[in-house]
């Protein structure tokens, strides 16, 4: 048996968390016991910390419109509607920055992504759009 | 003349939570002023997850902790002026109100006058039985600091840089070197790599860093960026633009050890050392200040020295967390109802 120690990053708590796991014969990790978690969210952040490490990633993304008054520009936040892999933060990253909104509004929650660097999960506004 | 009941001076957390406060206790003549193009507050560039774990119960972004007291205020009749900055506020004559305890504020008044301007009306005055200040902080600047060194291009606070890359769409700069290691700072090392900047590292001059563990841990520790503790600038470098800095160990007294100098070049400086109450509102007005807190003494229930001025958010004291802003900010809305609907 293996013990990782991780700080949970759920909430500003940051309990620091014990986790014990085993590695499997087809290399999976499997956790056996999770401590110092004061909740269950904790418990599922450790889990995911050991066996595959998950973030949730925010940015923003170019909203353009070329409206009848002329051009506007704003710059609207978005995040990743749940965790994604760690190590798939850069390349979202590369997809966002590509990706320009164009003339229409956006409200919190709508998507604007829909599977962010082949994760599966949506990206979505964080709030309306000015304009 | 705008007669209001309440004026909220400031559009953040604090300001939406106080005025849907007032709101649900009856008042029914508040306004918010707020010199930004929009409602929200700083919340509006801290675009990192962290936010309405205690108010909501799930993890939201500022942005998403800011719409949703957006919405709530739409909901209502709260009147919101944006792009409107409030520039005095002064009390009405010095006569006693009937009804209103003396012994809770050193004067007591027959309301307050708020000037503000905004480029439709230009100069607006209002007349409010009650006011909130709730203006929220800024960051030391380094000035403060007192960084030996010449002024060059490069040198931003961390909230500064927040805005810009957030806000603006403009990166300050491609190799960043990050002074202090407050939670503003760790957000923009992970902010500023994401979008493709070198962090060379963080320095702080204690031998622990005050940001949360969280944020070491997500924002440093993922991306591989070192916190070096003990550690301060000795100096700036770079004459039109920032091309360096000297970083030293520093003693137990956090006096820099000579001997331990070390040049690390970069173009970008961010500096991360904690945020003061804006107040040159409330100083203007006479308003009494805790030295300690940089706030407005607090003399009972939110109330500042002068009898229907009131403060509460960031203004008032520095809070971390905008989720405690939040709580607090509920408690202040009940006291202004309550001072309100007695005289
Ligand atoms: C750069 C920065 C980053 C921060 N990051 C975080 C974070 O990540 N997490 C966290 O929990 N807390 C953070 N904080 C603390 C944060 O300030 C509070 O959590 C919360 O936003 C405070 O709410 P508030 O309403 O008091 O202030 P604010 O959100 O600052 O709102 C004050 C509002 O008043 C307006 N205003 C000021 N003066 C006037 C005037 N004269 N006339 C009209 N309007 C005026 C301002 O434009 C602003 O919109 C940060 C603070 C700063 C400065
Ligand atoms: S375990 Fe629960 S309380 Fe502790 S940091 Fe994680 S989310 Fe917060």
């Amino acid at each position: 048996m293996e013990t990782s120690f991780v700080t949970c990053v759920i909430c500003p708590k940051g309990c620091g968390i014990k986790v014990d796991w085993e590695l499997c014969d087809d290399g999976f990790k499997k956790v056996v016991g999770v401590f110092g978690n004061s909740c269950t969210r904790g418990l599922k952040y450790a889990t995911a910390e050991v066996v595959h490490p998950e973030r949730v990633l925010t940015s923003t993304v170019r909203l353009v419109n070329d409206g009848d008054d002329g051009h506007s520009c704003e710059l609207v936040p978005i995040r990743s509607a749940s965790p994604i892999p760690k190590e798939s933060l850069m390349a979202a990253m590369e997809e966002i920055s590509k990706k320009t909104i164009r003339n229409s509004s956006v409200k919190m929650g709508d998507v604007v992504i829909e599977d962010i660097a082949g994760t599966g999960v949506a990206m979505v506004a964080c709030r309306d759009s000015a304009i | 003349m705008i007669d209001v009941q309440v004026a909220v001076i400031g559009g953040g957390p604090a300001g939406l939570s106080v005025a849907l406060e007032c709101w649900r206790q009856g008042l029914r003549e508040v306004l918010v002023i707020e010199r930004d193009n929009m409602l929200g507050g700083i919340l509006n560039q801290c675009i990192h997850a962290g936010f309405g774990l205690h108010v909501f119960g799930e993890e939201l972004t500022g942005p998403e902790y800011a719409q949703r007291y957006v919405n709530m205020v739409k909901e209502t009749g709260i009147r919101a002026l944006t792009d409107t900055m409030v520039t005095s506020i002064e009390p009405i004559g010095p006569g006693r109100l009937d009804g209103c305890s003396p012994e809770k504020a050193d004067a007591v008044v027959d309301g307050i006058i708020v000037r503000a301007m905004n480029t439709n009306d230009g100069l607006l005055e209002i007349r409010a039985r009650a006011v909130v200040l709730a203006m929220g902080c800024r960051e030391r600047t380094r000035g403060m600091l007192r960084i030996p060194g010449t002024r060059p291009a490069g040198v931003y606070t961390a909230g500064t840089a927040q805005r810009l890359v957030n806000i603006e769409g403009f990166m300050p700069g491609r190799e960043v070197v990050i002074l202090g290691s407050g939670d503003i700072g760790l957000i923009m090392a992970r902010r500023m790599t994401l979008e493709g900047a070198h962090v060379h590292g963080v320095y702080e001059v204690m031998p622990k860093s005050n940001g949360l563990r969280r944020n070491i841990v997500q924002c440093l520790d993922d991306f591989g960026i070192p916190l070096h503790l003990s550690m301060t600038a000795v100096k700036i470098h770079g004459r039109d633009r920032v091309t360096g800095v000297t970083v030293a160990k520093v003693d137990g007294s956090l006096n820099p050890i000579p001997g331990t100098e070390e040049h690390v070049s970069c173009d970008t400086v961010l500096l991360s050392v904690g945020l003061i109450p804006e107040n040159e509102l409330s100083r203007k007005a006479g308003i009494e200040m805790d030295p300690r807190t940089r706030g407005p003494v607090d003399k009972g229930g939110f109330m500042t020295s002068i009898s229907g001025v009131f403060a509460c958010g960031n203004v008032f004291k520095v809070y971390d967390l905008a989720d405690n802003v939040t709580t607090d900010s509920v408690l202040c809305g009940q006291a202004v109802a309550n001072f309100v609907m007695e005289i």
